[in-house]
């Protein structure tokens, strides 16, 4: 967590979450996955602390920072021993709100990007449908134009938030059928006739987070929900996946480290013939292993951090940054509870939770597959069909 | 510095090994000829997780710093 590019201003920040997270958050990811839900408090606590919308302008709630700060806010939370807390406010405040404060109106902003940030609303982002994940263009959520009224029809599935969430920021084919054009972004809320909750899914990870499968039947939305430019939709969200991808890198690289070490401390403590485990080679080179890699995908992200930070957009570097760091943040947990051993596999030791979270970071937000066809695409160009 | 150090030449040197493989291997039978320069950087790096201390030895270097600094308090 050392580097050049962090001033004493984000050492001071990342000492406070640190204690939020230790005091606040940690001693409740037993309970809270558990229960498979973590309280609405989470939100408007962080909220209260200014810790959600850290790089917005106060006007609307925010803290006025720099990219740096989210990048230690994500570094920090994934210290609370669950990755749903980072993925959940990473959705908050980088994924279904920076469309609002850049192309929302006035009224927007007040109604839905000042609350979201102080913690009171809770949002969602509702791009991926059941027949489109890697494949977005696909999307077949349509808004049908009738009178000063739109009316929304379609499904969405892996919303994070979408259970509890007062409003989505929602993505639906307006105009052309196929393709990345016709696309248009309403902001629709919670309890609007015909949107509804179909079920909350059952993940193998990522438990206390509530992830939606929602349906939208007939459901009508005045003129005014519209967000942004008719059929711009899908370029007023893609362009901050960049921003939201080194910071979901950064969470999955700290919670990579937080498996290091625990499987560090362990190593220290069993002993098996007559030894601790940290006494074996195959052990130490194992964790030295886990160590070099994890912070190899670290300054990795520090770097596309710095590049985003001085205004550029290293598309390239960023998918690089994310397809590694989450790579290497699974190896190294699947490392961790090997180093476990039978311990490991147990439910009543923290390890396996790490490394069920963990398992999604090589999917979410991007997956290894079109993380790759990025970089190939940005050093060979696009091949012809 | 001994820690970051020993991880930086560990890992660029093993990196340098799998990178000039799949070099040799995406050039296929030329890549196994000498008039090709990719099989001599394969050789190169070969010696680069030897020399200045083995893959090995930075592995022994850096569990030993890790075990002295990097274990923390785990809530």
């Amino acid at each position: 967590m050392r580097h050049p590019m962090f001033t004493e201003e984000h050492e001071l920040f990342r000492d406070s979450v640190r204690k939020f997270v230790e005091k606040e958050l940690a001693p409740h990811a037993e309970e809270w996955e558990e229960a498979e839900e973590f309280p609405n408090t989470v939100f408007t606590r962080m909220g209260e602390l200014g810790f959600l919308g850290l790089r917005y302008p106060e006007k609307y709630g925010g803290q006025n920072c720099d990219f740096l700060f989210s990048i230690v806010l994500a570094e920090e939370l994934g210290r609370s021993g669950m990755g749903s807390i980072g993925m959940a406010v990473a959705v908050q405040s980088e994924m279904a709100t920076p469309p609002i404060h850049k192309f929302g109106s006035e009224e927007q902003k007040m109604k839905y990007l000042l609350p979201a940030n102080q913690g009171k609303k809770i949002a969602c982002l509702g791009i991926t449908e059941p027949n489109a994940g890697s494949d977005v263009a696909a999307i077949q959520t349509t808004a049908r134009r009738e009178g000063d009224q739109w009316v929304i029809n379609g499904r969405k599935i892996f919303i994070t938030n979408g259970v509890r969430a007062d409003f989505i920021t929602l993505v639906a084919r307006t105009g052309e059928k196929k393709g990345y054009k016709g696309v248009s972004l309403f902001l629709v809320d919670k309890g609007t006739p015909g949107f509804t909750v179909t079920r909350k899914l059952d993940k193998v990870g990522m438990r206390s987070s509530d992830t939606a499968e929602l349906l939208f039947e007939d459901c009508r939305v005045p003129a005014s929900a519209m967000l942004g430019e008719e059929g711009r939709g899908f370029y007023h969200i893609m362009w901050e996946l960049q921003g939201e991808r080194i910071m979901g890198a950064a969470n999955a690289v700290s919670r990579g480290q937080m498996a290091y070490e625990l499987a560090l401390k362990y190593a220290q403590e069993r002993v098996q013939f007559g030894k601790p485990l940290a006494h074996f080679q195959v052990t130490r080179h194992r964790l030295a292993d886990m160590g070099t890699e994890i912070e190899a995908a670290r300054h990795l992200i520090y770097y596309c951090a710095w590049m985003f930070q001085n205004g550029e957009y290293p598309v390239k570097e960023i998918s690089m940054a994310k397809l590694f760091a989450a790579q290497a943040a699974a190896r190294v947990a699947d490392a961790a509870l090997q180093i476990h051993g039978g311990y490991g596999y147990m439910m009543e030791y923290p390890i396996q939770r790490y490394w069920r979270d963990i398992r999604l970071s090589r999917i979410g937000g991007g997956t290894d597959e079109i993380m790759k066809e990025i970089i190939a695409n940005e050093v060979l160009g696009r091949m012809k069909e | 510095m001994n820690l970051t150090a020993s991880r930086a030449k560990l890992y660029s040197s093993e990196v340098a090994m799998r990178i000039t493989t799949e070099v040799v291997q995406i050039l296929g039978g030329y890549g196994y000829t000498r008039e090709f320069p990719v099989e001599r950087m394969v050789r190169d790096a070969k010696w680069m997780a030897i020399g200045g201390g083995t893959s090995e030895v930075q592995r022994l270097i850096i569990a030993r710093e890790i075990m002295k600094k990097e274990t923390r308090r785990i809530f």
